[in-house]
């Protein structure tokens, strides 16, 4: 418990506190009153002034500051350029984000186990090398350049799924599915080769046990060795690397939406940037680095509950 | 007077670790042999000189503008006067690809370089000079680490505007953590060694103990981390291009004609296959090449092989 406080006091805060005033410094320092950028050239002083009163960009720095961060904690993002609502724009695009982040989470970890353990039973031999070449080309090959080969084989060519776009599942499961694969697809192959990787060697460690050799000798088919006796234990050291994958989505997500146009917090980000909606950009980022410091936190706290010596405060080579 | 200064340079050059005199004995030629012995160096050797033929070479000697614009040349597939196709505005996406890639790696280059002497400078100073200097800069690398590197070079973009100089100048900012912390941690466990409490002993000053004799014997840690950011560069600089940032039109980048043919993928397969199959072999290749590297650098996997 005492680990847990100090990780959240001494890294998490304070890094998030100054990632936030980084986050609302640079956009206040760019040039343009925000409330003539909503109203336009054509607008009259009067109404830039009311308006300049009404979204608080009179007051002072500091207080501004403040409010700001109290409003977006409160999920009140403010106003976007175009008018509408930032916390309406997020509500929108968070949901597809999550659906495709969760789908491509599932199935590279699912593809990427199994694909280690094919390799680990058969090291050495053709299937292992197979596996280690793929998983090579996986980690090299970017993902968003993956995505496009993908789209272009099995969107373009063969046109046995959309190109673009999304559905919601609670419209139409069928339909929603065909158009959330490609993208998953995409995102989720790197994350396949990494588990693949680890979980390979996790296997080839465990197979040299004392145990596994009496599992054999008395007998037991090695399919029932490979299943009950080495998968559990070799499972463990991956579990750990699987959350370390989570983080990574974030910065895959951003780009693998616009190959897909799939209408999610990247491409919301991305067309914030291209329209200099800095309220827009400011919410979404504050966002996505409060999340992606909230995953590397659990992992930490992961690490440290799986091996006491890191939660102790002693290195794990001391 | 003279006589006990050369005494003063004897003595420092035996106290250096034995780590920088062996570095100076092995020698390139050596180091190559070893590097194309291993399949996937080789591959990688060979594609990253193939690359860097087409992206430096070609350019030059191939009489082709890639903003010329022929009319009627649409859109064309590939052909012996057009390897890769023409684009949507007629112009020839082989010699556009070639500038594209160079443009793609110099800027990747620049950005590695310009990031890793920042990075490594503030990773030096932060960890020889301790106390309140070591926790700011560390506390600010921290911050710096806690975004997702592609966000972190997407706000820079979105507050300097776009173009390849600020692009470069984003992807600079991403290698900064990384080679600072890095540096800053070679500093602690190096500070602490004999050979640097021999060279103060002699009376070296703090700034060449620093950088005679710590910074030179830090490099083949920097050796193994410097490919990685090399491919993490690249690939930020291709994403950001892609996404519609920080390009330039006529201009092109490997990440802007990634952008352009995905426009026209149902009309114009070509477009877009020939930036992807380029982005993927130079990716695979720096991938091979680092993995390669770090494993002939790294003494205790180098040990196991």
């Amino acid at each position: 418990m005492n680990y847990v406080l100090s990780r959240l006091v001494r890294q998490f805060v304070p890094v998030i506190f100054i990632a936030s005033v980084l986050i609302f410094a640079l956009m206040e320092l760019l040039p343009g009153d925000p409330a003539l950028i909503i109203l336009g050239e054509t607008a009259t002083p009067e109404s830039v002034e009311a308006l300049r009163e009404e979204m608080g960009l009179n007051e002072p720095l500091p207080q501004r500051y403040l409010t700001w961060l109290g409003n977006s904690l409160t999920g009140d993002f403010g106003r976007s350029v175009t008018g509408k609502q930032v916390t309406e724009l997020v509500q929108s695009s968070l949901p597809p984000t999550l659906e495709l982040a969760f789908v491509a989470f599932t199935f590279g970890n699912l593809l990427g186990i199994t694909m280690g353990i094919v390799a680990g039973i058969n090291r050495g031999r053709l299937p292992d090398i197979a596996i280690g070449l793929a998983s090579s080309l996986l980690i090299a090959v970017p993902s968003f350049v993956a995505g496009l080969i993908i789209l272009l084989v099995f969107a373009v060519w063969l046109e046995w799924f959309p190109s673009a776009g999304r559905v919601a599942f609670t419209d139409d499961p069928v339909e929603s599915a065909k158009h959330v694969i490609l993208p998953a697809l995409a995102l989720g192959g790197i994350i396949a080769a990494v588990i693949s990787r680890f979980t390979r060697q996790s296997i080839v460690d465990t197979l040299t046990n004392d145990y596994i050799r009496t599992a054999r000798a008395k007998g037991l088919s090695e399919r029932t060795v490979i299943l009950r006796h080495a998968l559990k234990p070799s499972m463990m050291p991956v579990v750990t690397v699987v959350g370390l994958q989570l983080g990574g989505l974030i910065g895959g997500t951003i780009v693998v939406e616009q190959v897909f146009t799939w209408p999610g917090m990247g491409r919301l980000l991305v067309n914030s940037i291209n329209a200099r909606d800095y309220p827009t950009i400011q919410s979404i980022t504050l966002l996505l680095v409060g999340s992606y410091l909230l995953f590397n936190l659990l992992t930490d706290l992961a690490y440290g509950w799986l091996d006491p010596r890191i939660r102790l405060g002693h290195g794990v080579g001391a | 007077m003279s006589n006990s200064q050369t005494t003063a340079a004897q003595l420092e050059w035996q106290s250096v670790a034995p780590a920088t005199r062996k570095w100076g004995r092995q020698g390139w030629s050596g180091f190559l042999t070893r590097l194309l012995r291993d399949p996937r160096g080789a591959f990688s050797c060979a594609m990253l000189a193939i690359l860097l033929l087409f992206a430096f070479v070609i350019p030059l000697v191939v009489p082709m503008s890639p903003f010329e614009i022929v009319r009627g040349e649409r859109l064309l597939g590939p052909s012996v006067s057009h390897p890769f196709g023409t684009d949507e505005l007629s112009r020839d996406l082989f010699i556009r690809n070639a500038v594209g890639l160079r443009a793609t790696l110099v800027g990747g280059m620049l950005a590695v370089i310009g990031g890793w002497l920042c990075g490594i400078t503030l990773g030096y100073v932060a960890g020889y000079r301790g106390g309140i200097v070591d926790t700011v800069i560390s506390r600010c690398l921290d911050t710096l680490i806690a975004f997702p590197g592609i966000l972190l070079a997407m706000i820079l973009i979105a507050i300097f505007g776009g173009g390849l100089a600020s692009l470069s100048l984003a992807v600079a900012v991403f290698n900064v953590p990384i080679s600072a912390r890095l540096a800053r941690a070679a500093v602690l466990r190096e500070g602490v060694r004999d050979y640097v409490l021999a060279a103060r002993t002699v009376g070296c000053t703090g700034t060449r103990i620093l950088w005679r004799h710590i910074a030179v014997n830090t490099f083949g840690l920097f050796a193994v981390q410097l490919p990685i950011s090399v491919v993490n560069s690249v690939l930020v600089m291709a994403a950001l291009g892609f996404l519609g940032l920080g390009e330039q039109p006529p201009n092109p980048t490997l990440g802007g004609l990634l952008n352009d043919g995905r426009r026209f993928m149902r009309l114009a397969w070509w477009y877009i296959l020939a930036p992807a199959s380029v982005l993927a072999l130079l990716m695979l290749s720096l991938n091979f090449l680092s993995d390669v590297l770090s494993e002939m650098l790294d003494p205790v996997r180098r040990g196991k092989g």
